[in-house]
């Protein structure tokens, strides 16, 4: 069985009289591709937030077994879309040294620009952030996440905000990563194909713990409905997914 | 010109570098930080440890640096305090010792603490100045990029373990001593001025922060000794000088940035 890299137990979050999450309790292993799906506010962000040490304010314990190179890949930025700061000048923040900031190398470029052009966005290196899509952000991000040979890393919707076509590639791109990288992957997502196609491990949250285990065993018509409320296209949507499948 | 002559010209020179110099670059981080009042709330809590130093009798200069340093220390605190917003603590709190001080302060001295002024500048207030400012100038461009990520994306930097709250302390601290080195020559009221506005300009048509950072502090220069020189021949008061340059800089560059803007 593989190795277990993070434990979370009871893991608890609220604020005033309002209980976002409890009694939440599942391990996170190598190799993992873990879907965190939802409903919005049922707390998915807060949840890979306090696995992150972002979020402290939490009650119950998230154990990290052992130290792994880690990266994140937000949802979305808040910036001031008219700051000037290049796609090039965000990567140099952590690439090369505290010289290199102000004089990069042509070696330090170079692996920038290959970073991106491994997704597809190779042209945008002198564009400012505030200049980018939605799109060509999350893709930016994503590209980000690579740069210092991550372990594990966390997804908050990588596709949010995306059209279709997009997203199919971004979700690709990201499958052909964890093969290539060996990585350990957790996403929050709502799409429930993607989940399908994708997952080897789902966890399911409506404030509680709803269902975990693979997409195949947990998501079950009655888990979905705990999870998801009346939602017409729930069936419709796993009935598509079978025949999918079959 | 004899040796005599020769340093007392370079006073005027070395507060001009460091003060157009160093606080324009405070000014890129305050500008990326969305923080334009923080400035504003030291200058008003030194203003209360001028007016104490006043009535107390003890050096200006240390009521200045004391309060500085308390600055820095408070805000970095009341900033840990989700609840409470920045915007609304200075409304608060700063106000309140801004109107404490100006009832300390003597009247005849009020417009020279609010608007600046040369007289009372001793040569070891210039001397300091240019050691704070040094320290600043160095330590933010040193490590530029540490401070610009952890300012620009502090969840993301925190994932990469760089202690946020640690360059974060250290940034409140520099704009403290930034402040307060500024303080006898521009005044209390106009001393954030000199920090936003030659930033803002750089703003204006740069497209990455390195250029943005090095036209701040060209900009911020060429205020201070196009204002001094004013002064001097004008015989106006320091701050609303200096700050009046600065903002036709502004403008200047406003106009032009948007000129080339339409024919490009």
């Amino acid at each position: 069985m593989a190795e277990k890299i993070i434990s979370v137990k009871n893991l608890g979050f609220g604020f005033g009289k309002k209980q976002i999450l409890k009694n939440v309790s599942f391990d996170i292993s190598e190799g993992d591709i873990l879907a965190i799906i939802g409903p919005n506010g049922a707390g998915k962000t807060i949840l890979i937030r306090s696995i992150l040490g972002l979020n402290d304010n939490y009650t119950g314990d998230i154990v990290w077994h052992k130290k792994l190179e880690t990266s994140y890949v937000p949802q979305k930025m808040s910036f001031e879309k008219g700051f000037p700061l290049t796609v090039k000048e965000f990567f140099l923040f952590e690439i090369g040294n505290d010289l290199n900031f102000w004089f990069p190398n042509k070696k330090k470029e170079d692996e920038i620009k290959q970073r991106l052009d491994d997704v597809k966005i190779g042209h945008l290196l002198n564009e400012r952030l505030g200049d980018l899509s939605q799109g060509e952000m999350q893709r930016m991000l994503i590209a980000r996440s690579l740069l210092e040979n991550p372990k594990i890393i966390f997804f908050d919707e990588p596709a949010a905000g995306i059209d279709i076509s997009t997203e199919e590639t971004v979700y690709n791109l990201l499958y052909d990563l964890y093969k290539k990288l060996g990585l350990t992957m957790v996403m929050v997502s709502h799409e429930l194909s993607v989940v399908y196609r994708f997952a080897t491990k789902v966890v399911c949250l409506n404030k509680d713990l709803v269902c975990q285990g693979t997409p195949q065993e947990a998501l079950t018509p009655e888990t979905l409905q705990e999870v998801f409320g009346h939602h017409a296209s729930v069936h419709r949507h796993i009935n598509n997914l079978e025949h999918d499948h079959q | 010109m004899n040796w005599l002559e020769l340093l007392n010209n370079i006073y005027p020179i070395l507060i001009s570098l460091s003060l157009g110099l160093s606080l324009p670059l405070i000014g890129v981080f305050v500008i990326l930080r969305r923080e334009a009042l923080l400035s504003d709330a030291v200058a008003h809590i030194i203003l209360l440890g001028i007016a104490l130093s006043i009535t107390f009798k003890i050096n200006a200069l240390l009521g200045i640096l004391v309060f500085a340093l308390l600055a820095g220390l408070v805000i970095s605190y009341l900033k840990g305090k989700a609840n409470l917003g920045l915007d609304a603590i200075i409304g608060v709190f700063f106000t309140t010792s801004l109107a404490l001080g100006s009832l300390l302060i003597p009247s005849e001295e009020l417009l020279e603490t609010f608007l600046g002024g040369v007289e009372n500048l001793t040569r070891g207030d210039v001397l300091l100045s240019t050691v704070l400012a040094a320290l600043i100038i160095i330590t933010l461009l040193v490590k530029f990029r540490s401070f610009a990520f952890t300012s620009f994306a502090p969840d993301l930097a925190k994932v990469d373990k760089i202690n946020v709250k640690k360059y974060e302390m250290v940034f409140v601290l520099l704009l403290s001593l930034g402040v307060a080195m500024g303080i006898k020559l521009v005044g209390t009221l106009l001393i954030s001025a000199l920090i936003i506005i030659p930033a803002a300009t750089a703003k204006l048509f740069s497209f990455q922060i390195r250029t943005m950072t090095g036209w701040s502090m060209i900009f911020g220069l060429l205020s201070v000794l196009l204002g001094l020189v004013t002064t001097t021949t004008l015989q106006s008061p320091p701050g609303p000088t200096i700050i009046l340059v600065s903002a036709g800089i502004f403008f200047l560059t406003f106009v032009l940035t948007s000129i080339f803007r339409k024919h490009h």
